[in-house]
């Protein structure tokens, strides 16, 4: 079995880390493991496998916003996080109400 | 099994708080046909009462129009009940074609193709014209079924705030640097009644070299000088590129809706709309049903011409009395009373009345915009129209709220 591998960041005193900083470093290292072992060295077979299916297949990094209220759900990327939220406003402003029929 | 008994505790538990959040629907079944006086059982298992019917879309009261039934009838007898395939395998009559000739003469566009309802032409027509390097810029108070279409469409989605046309021309500067611009508003908005600033939006659009898409759903067949829609009314006949419209209205009633508008984004509907492509033709019944309202419209603006007056005595009656509505001229007539339950006591003693009109209510409307909407048709009667008003009035002095307007509504039953 292999050993869970972790690391630690020792943070200075005075800095206070919200909760965004924490999500761009967990994200971050995510990202680093997630290419080292998914896609890293190997073929990566979903993409092969569309590729062979004639899709032109392009991927990369990117932020996604989401909002949920009640039933309705909204989702929105960019390729920065300002981006994504505001994209995700312009969806959200089409519920401001549900209308009549 | 698949639908074990936690599944359908999570579905009960989600119902039952769709219910105590007061936003459950619940239909009422209407024993005769669609008119001006309906009779009602309501509620389910109650005897059937005879009320007057004031929240329908049969704005020109051709629902039940004697020669557009015999048409239909007539349909049925000489091209049958259905056809059982979708348009481009075998599912095409020759009245098929005959009907979208006969819209596109009467919208005064390029071309038009039917859908199975308007909600369908509205999922469809974005997907079908707009790719990822376009944007959408779409009024925040488009109907449901616009919304909807647009998230099924790759294109970028913007909105500008409803019928601010300086908004909407700094959406559209923002956005030059994108292939196409597609500005999109309904023309007679469902929950206000307000008309869309078509001239405005015109000239926008020709400004910034944007396309103007309009869901003339609450219009066509009876706003403009002879019915055509908001671009008659706007005076900008030929100048919007897709109208989406439906025949479940004010034509006819009975379902059925169609893009129109430019000949080649038409035609990339028909290629490529998947509502069109995979759901069936519209039923031999219904189009010959549709002609024959199209021919009634085409010849005599009576229809059009009754209930513009008919919206204008009923506005002019309820101002009278003291209701405070929301102004405009489309027969959408709604009577604002700002709180949910306000809506909800008033609609349901106007039904005791012998009046059927709907409360809405958040998230049907904004917050605090609470009302009953009111819709006028050409099948009333002023006596109709009389017993309507002399209801709202009981009503609505039962509640003391005549004479009142917004802040003293709101001070004596909140928001």
């Amino acid at each position: 079995m292999i050993e869970t591998q972790s690391i630690e960041v020792v943070l200075p005193d005075e800095f206070a880390a919200s909760a965004e900083d924490l999500e761009v470093l967990r994200t971050t290292f995510q990202t680093i493991v997630t290419m080292a072992r998914e896609c890293g060295g190997a073929p990566c077979r979903p993409l092969e496998r569309m590729r062979d299916d004639g899709w032109e297949v392009n991927w990369g990094l990117t932020w996604i916003a989401k909002a949920k209220r009640g039933g309705v759900y909204e989702e929105s990327t960019g390729p920065t996080k300002e981006e994504a939220l505001s994209r995700l406003r312009q969806h959200t402003r089409l519920h401001e109400a549900d209308g009549c029929p | 099994m698949a639908y074990a008994t936690k599944v359908r505790d999570w579905y009960r538990e989600e119902l039952a708080g769709i219910r105590e959040a007061g936003l459950f629907k619940e239909e009422r079944f209407i024993h005769s046909p669609q008119g001006a006086d309906i009779s009602v059982e309501y509620p389910v298992g109650a005897e059937g009462r005879t009320v007057i019917n004031l929240c329908a879309n049969n704005y020109l009261g051709l629902s039940s129009h004697p020669e557009v039934i015999e048409a239909a009838r007539k349909g049925l007898d000489a091209r049958g009940y259905g056809m059982s395939s979708v348009r481009f395998i075998c599912g095409t009559q020759d009245i098929h074609r005959r009907l979208e000739r006969q819209l596109t003469e009467f919208l005064g566009t390029e071309d038009t193709l039917l859908f199975p309802s308007c909600m369908d032409a509205n999922a469809g027509v974005f997907e079908a014209v707009l790719g990822e390097d376009d944007v959408m810029i779409a009024d925040r108070l488009v109907h449901a079924s616009i919304v909807d279409g647009m998230r099924l469409c790759k294109a970028m989605t913007d909105t500008y705030k409803h019928s601010d046309m300086r908004h909407l021309e700094s959406k559209l500067q923002e956005h030059q640097d994108r292939r196409f611009r597609l500005i999109i508003t309904d023309g007679v908005f469902s929950m206000d009644g307000d008309i869309a600033k078509l001239d405005e939006i015109v000239a926008l659009a020709e400004r910034y070299d944007a396309m103007v898409f309009v869901d003339d759903s609450h219009a066509s067949g009876f706003i403009g000088r002879t019915g055509r829609g908001t671009h008659e009314h706007c005076d900008v006949l030929g100048k919007v590129d897709i109208i989406t419209t439906t025949l479940g209205k004010a034509l006819g009633g009975a379902s059925g809706g169609c893009v129109s508008g430019r000949g080649e984004l038409v035609e990339m509907c028909r290629q490529r709309a998947r509502p069109y492509l995979f759901s069936n033709t519209v039923a031999p019944v219904i189009v010959s049903g549709a002609i024959k309202v199209i021919e009634l419209i085409s010849q005599s603006t009576e229809r059009r011409d009754k209930l513009e007056e008919n919206t204008r005595y009923w506005r002019e009656g309820l101002t009278a009395m003291g209701l405070d509505l929301k102004a405009g001229e489309s027969p959408i007539v709604p009577v604002m009373l700002y709180n949910a339950k306000l809506a909800q006591d008033m609609s349901r003693d106007l039904y005791e009345e012998g009046i059927y009109v709907v409360g809405f209510f958040f998230p049907v409307v904004a917050k605090g915009q609470a009302r009953i909407r009111t819709q006028l048709s050409a099948a009333h009667d002023r006596s109709h129209l009389d017993k309507g008003l002399a209801a709202f009035e009981k009503v609505g002095a039962k509640y003391g709220i005549l004479g009142k307007g917004k802040r003293e509504i709101i001070e004596a039953f909140g928001m």
